[in-house]
């Protein structure tokens, strides 16, 4: 008896001839193992599930108590004890699911899903919990993995339409095992899959139940001693497991005599009178089977898979007989429901056969192929390198990157986030306003999953997808006070403009999607239930106000604040709320007039000159907030338009009301959101801010020998920020600190902060020809120099 | 206003000339499919189809930024054909008066660093309308699921394999400087990276497809291939009686794809939107920075701003502080021929410390009695601002 280690990886890279032998008996247990999964389906047919499970556990007990002598070298003490009992009742239940789910789901698909390695599936959870650790190449072979067998197990779940079992309205009735499969039913109905589903869901625990107890029991089978001798020890205590629990399911076999029993009882008086003697029948056709599983499932796969352990590695062994598995169960299968058809007539519980059978489908046939792949690609070890290359130094050595990302906890990341978000009054106010929508959004969801109501669900599926912008921006208002690192060099401000443009550009998608639906159902005019309907609309109108007040008052603070200094405009907040007002004006007549919306484009259009002449600095307080804004204001616009829309089919029964409201409101949207949209591209565009006026120039050019100026660029880095860059050309005698500084001067009262000049002289271009340096971009400053 | 005619008016020069005549009769065809297309998908009541079919939405707005970077083209070359020949015109002027250069045009323009941008922007924004059309198109579906109405099949395959000519047409055939930058410069998609990935294993057993498989696939080409196929096995599951979740399920993994080929490519333009360094660029501007820095006069760097433009074009801005006794004129001119070769549109910033202490030393300064002139910057030099 050797000792063998799961882990021994002595024999890594064995060449496939030398082990070909163990390859091939590999092979050949794993297809009687198959073979044996579909003898005891068969068998479950007709038999208790623990009896079963006992009678195998027993014949194996025995097996490996003359074979292993497990008790001969064993000294216990009592935690050990302890510890074996845990696994063993572990195990058992592990058993008694995977065998309950074979008889739910027939044995392909149990073996389809329950037959994969640990390192299949601990290479699943890495994939989708740990992404950082992992080299880039190895990463996307994995998550393919991951993909395919989710995919797979989906198509089990959801495309395998078992459908010879949907039609049996009371499918217990026939099985034998009557109280366990009472309550399973019971609780699969309550959730609302079929019962094979039911049979997927169990195994699938099954299965990662039996990882998690694998891999927690590692130590314990080193301290007991070996693999072998564990499997040993805990096969029989798990057959002492068992001993009550079947004497129990027989009891109850004998109290309720309407189970299957019973019925095959009746079956084999009545129509197999020609079989001779019922109780060598029963006997024949169960210890003989289940020696049978107790061989293939119990002790040779065992056997041959530790020898295959060792000779091979763990991963060829796995791949080898997973995919064995997989394709022989397949084809197995194939030929069984062909069999069974043939024999069905003849056979003495034909009738029954016919109707448990589970037949192959395409959702079968699909996951089986996708198995095969992600067991490939899950099980296919990931070239390990160590430490990830990050470049080159200044000595030309390389870099690499050894440590591993710093992870935080999660909470600390939660805490400091929140402490971010707080402390400044814009993102404060998003936030809040977030907190509020998302709260009415989960009332609404669970009030409509409770109802049952899909009017609610998929307003309640509608806000929540608002609720990103709110996202975006909050984000967008954290990370603009980040600071400048190397790559951003000018700081994170701009994302806020991004941000506002980024949620203008929602904004026209939604407006574009609900004027698409409106024009779909202006043709045809859907009834409409307005039940909930109106009661709902003015929640979200409540809380979208709520919003509004919030957000304009954020406008009317930054407007007086921001102006500062020299800013003449001291009237901003009237123009915004007469803005806001000629909104909400608009839109209760929009009904009755054809020619508001033009009305509302005029007064747009003013609104925007007016402010444009008047400080356009102000004007582009906050591009991420107004971004936010308008968001909420096209909120309230819609649910005004859902109010009147109800009301109006409520009252008069104009189903047509609903997508002409729709309509006006998604052209208001779009309108409102055009020169917003504008107004940040232009800042994205690096548009000379309008208040850089010919003056300062004029100004710099007169100064003292300052001759021209060229390559003059100001832009707008963010709302309050603007950059600027100058060439100056000055006269051979002139001091250059003087008439920088003099500049600076002049564009620092122009309220440009960031500025950086170039002062040039005639000396500068000689220096340059003299360095044979590219003058291609200096054409115009050189020019002033040229034509003295 | 002035803006949007000259805007129009380039584009009937587009309409007018013959090389561009080709693109405006796939926009033309491009607008119809996707009138047809739409109103089959909405017909159809199939989210996965809708899904598929704003890729034709996409088209018109990839065809949109390809008449932009033709216009900026455009517009460059008159522009240098205007300053040639303004340049020409100087040369004959500066013969007759010579007074007339230090009047400099007074032309601050809106754009000061031209129309390069715009083409970024074009491309942001239709990754990013296409990237929230897909968001949009998620929650529909899962909206649609709970509906739960009836999807007719006889439109899908054709209106997906009219989306799938004009999409192929319009990528293969409209010439897009921008997107074609963005393609090939954005780090790979998802979807790229694990078709590579299957290529090259499949290359692994039959090497004679390696020329045809392993170079980098256009992503938007792959996007149609993975749409259409999605489409087709949607159609055929649809018909096999599988239930609208299938169509649920095919509309997200599309809507997916789409995030997937998008995200990059809005990244890479966002970043530049965003005024940064591209990362490629910063190693080799290290270098020239470090040469710089080396040089006789020049003591630290600050405020270092280098930002890309547009594609490919890269601005700075920089503060060298330098020696009191250096000449400032020098010192620029080597650090410029140091960096001048990598960043296109330059401006260096040369200043001392305490260069008053000296110039009051030297010059006594007799017409200004307040040296320190940023405390009071109203008057100095003789020079009054007005406020």
């Amino acid at each position: 008896m050797f000792d063998t280690d799961v882990f021994s990886k002595t024999s890594k890279t064995r060449p496939v001839s030398d082990v070909l032998h163990i390859i091939i008996l590999l092979i050949i247990i794993k297809l009687l193992k198959t073979f044996g999964l579909f003898i005891t389906y068969d068998l479950l047919k007709s038999y208790h599930v623990v009896l079963i499970l006992f009678l195998a556990t027993l014949f194996t007990s025995i097996c490996l108590l003359f074979i292993q002598k497990p008790f001969s070298s064993f000294r216990p003490n009592k935690i050990l004890i302890c510890r074996l009992i845990k696994y063993t009742i572990c195990l058992t239940i592990i058993r008694l699911l995977w065998l309950f789910g074979l008889t739910l789901c027939g044995p392909l698909r149990t073996i389809l899903l329950y037959e994969h390695s640990d390192i299949v599936i601990i290479a699943c959870f890495q994939a989708l919990f740990s992404s950082s650790s992992i080299g880039p190449q190895g990463q996307t072979s994995r998550i393919r993995g991951v993909v395919f067998f989710i995919l797979a197990v989906l198509a089990i779940f959801a495309f395998d339409n078992d459908d010879s079992r949907q039609n049996i309205d009371h499918p217990e009735g026939h099985l034998h095992h009557r109280f366990f499969a009472h309550i399973f039913y019971q609780l699969t109905s309550l959730i609302g899959v079929a019962d094979h589903k039911g049979g997927v869901i169990l195994l699938l625990i099954a299965l990662f139940f039996r990882c998690g107890l694998n891999s927690w029991s590692k130590k314990l089978v080193i301290d007991v001693g070996g693999q072998k001798k564990f499997y040993a020890i805990t096969t029989c205590l798990s057959t002492i497991c068992l001993i009550p629990m079947s004497f129990i399911i027989l009891l109850f076999n004998n109290l309720f005599p309407d189970s299957i029993d019973s019925i095959r009882s009746t079956f084999q008086t009545t129509i197999s009178t020609t079989i001779t003697s019922s109780l060598f029948d029963n006997i024949s056709s169960l210890i003989i089977p289940i020696i049978l599983i107790t061989l293939f499932l119990f002790i040779l796969d065992f056997y041959v898979e530790q020898l295959a352990i060792i000779k091979l590695d763990r991963i060829r062994t796995f791949r080898y007989g997973t995919l064995t598995m997989i394709f022989s169960s397949f084809i197995i299968s194939f030929i069984w429901v062909k069999t069974i058809r043939i024999t069905s007539n003849n056979i003495w519980f034909g009738r029954m056969m016919q109707i448990e059978e589970h037949e192959l489908s395409g959702g079968v046939v699909f996951a089986v192929i996708m198995f095969a792949f992600a067991t490939d690609l899950l099980i296919s070890p990931i070239k390990q390198r160590s430490g990830a290359f990050i470049g080159y130094n200044q000595e030309g050595v390389p870099l690499f990157n050894l440590t591993h990302q710093k992870s935080q906890s999660l909470l600390l990341i939660l805490k400091s986030s929140l402490r971010d978000i707080l402390a400044e009054s814009d993102s404060r106010r998003i936030f809040y306003f977030l907190c509020i929508n998302l709260m009415f959004t989960f009332v609404e969801l669970l009030y409509g999953a409770w109802t049952n109501s899909l009017g609610l669900l998929s307003d309640g599926f509608h806000m929540l997808f608002d609720c990103t912008a709110l996202v975006v921006g909050l984000y967008a208002a954290l990370m603009s006070r980040w600071k400048p690192t190397r790559v951003f060099s000018y700081g994170y401000g701009r994302v806020e403009v991004l941000s506002g443009f980024v949620n203008g550009l929602f904004l026209v998608v939604v407006a574009f999607f609900v004027f698409y639906e409106a024009i779909g159902r202006l043709f045809e005019p859907p009834e409409i239930n307005t039940n909930r309907l109106l009661f709902v609309s003015v929640a979200g109108f409540a809380v979208n106000m709520i919003g509004i007040f919030s957000f304009s008052h954020a406008h009317a603070h930054a407007h007086g604040g921001g102006g500062g200094g020299s800013c003449p405009m001291s009237q901003p907040t009237p123009t915004k709320e007469q803005h806001h007002h000629g909104h909400s004006h608009d839109h209760s007549h929009s009904h009755s007039h054809g020619s508001s919306s033009h009305d509302h484009e005029h007064s747009h259009g003013s609104n925007e000159k007016s402010s444009h002449h008047g400080h356009s600095h102000a004007l582009t307080d906050n591009a991420n907030m107004r971004g936010v804004f308008l968001h909420v204001l096209a909120d309230t616009l819609g649910s005004v338009g859902v109010i009147i829309s109800s009301l109006l089919i409520q009252y008069f029964g104009w189903n047509i009301s609903d997508p002409i409201c729709s309509l006006f409101i998604s052209i208001m949207i779009f309108l409102s959101v055009i020169p917003f949209l504008k107004e940040s591209a232009m800042t994205l565009l690096l548009q000379t801010p309008s208040n850089i006026q010919y003056e300062i120039l004029d100004r710099i050019l007169k100064l003292d020998q300052v001759q021209s100026y060229s390559d003059e660029h100001f832009w707008n880095l963010s709302s309050s920020m603007t950059v600027g860059t100058i060439h100056i050309q000055i006269a051979n005698d002139g001091d250059e600190q003087r008439v920088t500084a003099q500049v600076q001067t002049i564009l620092k009262e122009a309220q440009i902060q960031n500025v950086a000049i170039q002062v040039e002289k005639q000396a500068f271009f000689n220096h340059l020809n003299g360095l044979n340096s590219a003058l291609g971009q200096l054409a115009s400053s050189q020019r002033t120099f040229s034509h003295r | 206003m002035g803006k949007s005619t000259s805007v129009l008016t380039s584009i009937f020069y587009l309409v007018k000339s013959s090389h561009s005549r080709s693109t405006i009769i796939i926009t033309i065809t491009t607008l119809l499919i996707c009138i047809t297309v739409f109103t089959m998908a909405g017909q159809a009541n199939s989210m996965a189809l809708q899904a598929y079919c704003s890729l034709c939405i996409f088209d018109l707005l990839f065809i949109g930024t390809a008449l932009l970077s033709a216009w900026i083209m455009e517009n460059n070359n008159t522009k240098v054909r205007q300053k040639m020949q303004n340049s020409n015109n100087i040369d004959n002027n500066s013969i007759n008066n010579s007074t007339s250069l230090f009047i400099p045009t007074q032309t601050i323009t809106t754009f000061s660093y031209g129309t390069a941008r715009f083409e970024v922007l074009a491309v942001f924004t239709s990754t990013m309308l296409s990237i929230l059309g897909a968001f949009f198109i998620l929650k529909e579906s899962i909206e649609k699921y709970l509906e739960d109405e009836i999807i007719h099949t006889e439109y899908l395959m054709l209106s997906s394999i009219l989306t799938y000519i004009i999409h192929m047409i319009v990528i293969y055939f409209v010439r897009n400087q921008a997107f074609d930058h963005v393609i090939a410069a954005s780090s790979s998609s998802w979807l790229q990276e694990h078709v590579s990935d299957m290529f090259q294993s499949v290359c692994h057993y039959i090497p004679g497809l390696s020329r045809l498989l392993l170079p980098r696939i256009n992503p938007l080409a792959l996007l149609c291939w993975c749409g259409l196929a999605i489409v087709f096995s949607d159609s055929f599951l649809l018909k096999m009686g599988y239930g609208h979740f299938v169509d649920t399920l095919s509309s997200l993994l599309m809507a997916f794809m789409t995030f997937g080929t998008m995200v990059p490519m809005a990244i890479y333009s966002g970043k530049i939107l965003l005024q940064t360094t591209p990362a490629p660029m910063i190693g080799q501007l290290d270098k020239c920075l470090h040469e710089a820095s080396r040089l006789d006069g020049v003591l630290e760097f600050r405020h270092e701003h280098f930002w890309a433009l547009s594609f490919g074009t890269l601005v700075g801005s920089l503060h060298v502080r330098c020696r009191r006794d250096a000449d400032e004129q020098l010192v620029l001119a080597h650090v410029w021929n140091k960096l001048a070769n990598v960043v296109q549109i330059l401006t260096i910033h040369v200043f001392k410390d305490d260069w008053l202490r000296r110039q009051t030393h030297t010059f006594m300064q007799p017409q200004t009695g307040n040296p320190v002139l940023s405390n009071n910057p109203s008057t100095y030099n003789g020079f009054v601002v007005v406020t």
